[in-house]
């Protein structure tokens, strides 16, 4: 379903491209983008936060869903990056564009809930985004693009029937006994294809740090 | 990197060469950026599920008003909190402490000092367990050891609020105000606003006796009433409302309530109490009076809701603040 869209994105190619090559003069611009919210937290802070959050929550969202494979879980993890970021008062003291930190922050905590769920590793969170620009480096940028690409491969080639429990379980917010009665299977067929499920993604955080 | 190829990565379309180049491309600090937004686009495009922006703004918005979060963070009082620490910074404190107090008439050691920065407010207790509050800009001297035997004597300059201690031997508690005029209390709730310019005194409950040096009777207030020290030193005694009373109180909650007051004035209080110049050059909107109750914590709070409401400009320098009329 997913690749679906995405070939609809590149049909619009010509397009894309076009608007690209405007992007790449406006690319020392890029950080201006936020203009209009930056200045908004100059007067309200508040309605600046507000605005924030309007903006990038969806997007957000959707991408911590490709790391965690849960709705619930990338919309909490968004949420806490949002309630640090305001008890931290980031905007006063960030480097980067509001984007770059709360990207980067979604992913350090959707990292650090995956080596828990799937590793049971109580990991320490990575340091603020904002104070570490060594985190903006290529590679861990390019490491994080691998690890849900990675992910949504695994995801993608459960086994039809283990790919449907395993997402009605974590998209529909159905017990193990619901979904079992309504595949009409066992309830202990339910978990052997969910666990089955986590030991694949398992083999996605392999070879991480 | 066009923005088409770094959308084949980001969807798992990139050759082994286009990634190579990504990483390449990457090492200029420009281009992170232009990668995270061109992220946020993608995944815009791509959304993986709807979720609700408005009713999550909501929720998180609740959340940042629970008090246990916004709870406004005490300051450290300075010279009090010398004492809490260990070791050499103990001896180094007190050598230091002796040195300064030989110094400057042993003031420190025997007064332990409370005060609050601009924009800032703070709760405490004394030793004899009057409750104290400190508005913005405000100093308190209290006696380091505790109080003597016979009374007990505090100093203030700036604004504050007490809540007078009762005890067992009706020991008077005296407040010594700016200007040298003295409160003279057993047990009771007052409020006294003491700065260069004026000192006033607002009782809630009780009753307590106000003497200046340039008034040859001292003055005996009770509830309701407000005391004003002129310069002469002459004391002028008001009645005020209830609805007053509370104005007077207001600034506790982060409020600001206003009466028919100049936006001048309004300007002199957000300079005493946030430390922010605001010069207001325009005659006739100095002379614009402000009439409400006005929630803020900060002066660009409290400056941006009146700027809706009085229609002016706000224009922000280095130093101060310049309001200006909308046309």
């Amino acid at each position: 379903m997913q690749n679906k869209t995405l070939n609809q994105g590149f049909a619009e190619k010509s397009f894309v491209q076009a608007e690209a090559d405007n992007d790449r003069e406006a690319d020392s611009a890029a950080i201006d983008k936020e203009f209009f919210i930056r200045k908004v937290f100059e007067t309200d802070v508040k309605k600046g936060y507000d605005l924030l959050f309007c903006h990038y929550y969806s997007s957000l969202c959707s991408h911590a869903v490709r790391y965690v494979y849960s709705r619930e879980v990338a919309e909490d993890i968004v949420s806490e990056v949002f309630l640090a970021f305001w008890k931290k008062a980031v905007h006063t003291h960030i480097t980067t564009s509001f984007r770059a930190y709360l990207f980067m922050s979604v992913r350090n905590k959707c990292l650090t809930y995956l080596k828990w769920e799937l590793k049971n590793e109580m990991v320490e969170e990575l340091p603020d985004a904002t104070l570490v620009s060594m985190h903006l480096q290529p590679d861990t940028l390019i490491e994080f693009d691998e690890l849900y690409l990675r992910i949504v491969k695994i995801v993608d080639g459960l086994p039809p029937q283990n790919q449907k429990v395993f997402l009605m379980s974590r998209f529909s917010g159905m017990s193990y006994q619901e979904i079992a009665d309504k595949l009409q299977i066992s309830r202990k067929a339910v978990e052997a294809h969910i666990s089955r499920a986590l030991t694949e993604l398992r083999k996605a955080l392999d070879g991480l740090n | 990197m066009t923005k088409y190829a770094v959308f084949a990565h980001f969807s798992g379309d990139a050759t082994p060469l286009q990634k190579e180049m990504m990483g390449e491309w990457l090492k200029d600090r420009r281009n992170v950026e232009l990668y995270f937004e061109w992220l946020d686009e993608w995944e815009k495009m791509h959304l993986q599920f709807q979720p609700d922006t408005a009713e999550a703004l909501a929720k998180i918005s609740e959340k940042l008003q629970d008090p246990a979060d916004a709870e406004v963070v005490l300051p450290v009082v300075p010279t009090l909190h010398f004492w809490k620490r260990r070791g050499f910074l103990w001896a180094a404190a007190c050598l230091f402490l002796v040195g300064i107090g030989a110094f400057m008439g042993r003031d420190i050691l025997t007064y332990g000092r409370y005060e609050t920065a601009f924009g800032e407010q703070s709760k405490f207790l004394l030793a004899d367990g009057t409750e104290v509050v400190l508005n913005a800009n405000s100093r308190l001297k209290v006696p380091r050891w505790g109080f003597g035997k016979s009374t007990r004597h505090v100093y203030l300059e700036g604004e504050a609020e007490f809540s007078v201690r009762h005890t067992v031997d009706h020991q008077y508690f005296k407040v010594h105000n700016a200007d040298n005029s003295l409160i003279t209390v057993l047990g009771t709730e007052f409020v006294v606003y003491t700065r260069a310019k004026q000192t006033s005194v607002v009782l809630n409950k009780g009753k307590v006796e106000l003497s200046s040096p340039g008034s040859e009777q001292a003055l005996t207030m009770s509830p309701g009433d407000r005391a004003t020290i002129e310069t002469s030193g002459e004391i002028v005694v008001e009645k005020l409302s209830k609805q007053q009373l509370a104005q007077h109180s207001a600034w506790k909650e982060h409020r600001f309530v206003f009466d028919d007051t100049p936006l001048r004035e309004v300007a002199v209080k957000i300079h005493e109490l946030f430390g922010v110049e605001v010069k207001i050059k325009d005659k006739g909107l100095a002379a614009r009076t402000a009439t409400g109750s006005f929630p803020a914590k900060n002066a660009e709070e409290l400056l941006t809701i009146m700027s809706y409401m009085y229609n002016f400009e706000i224009q922000k320098t280095d130093d101060k603040v310049i309001l200006i009329p909308n046309p």
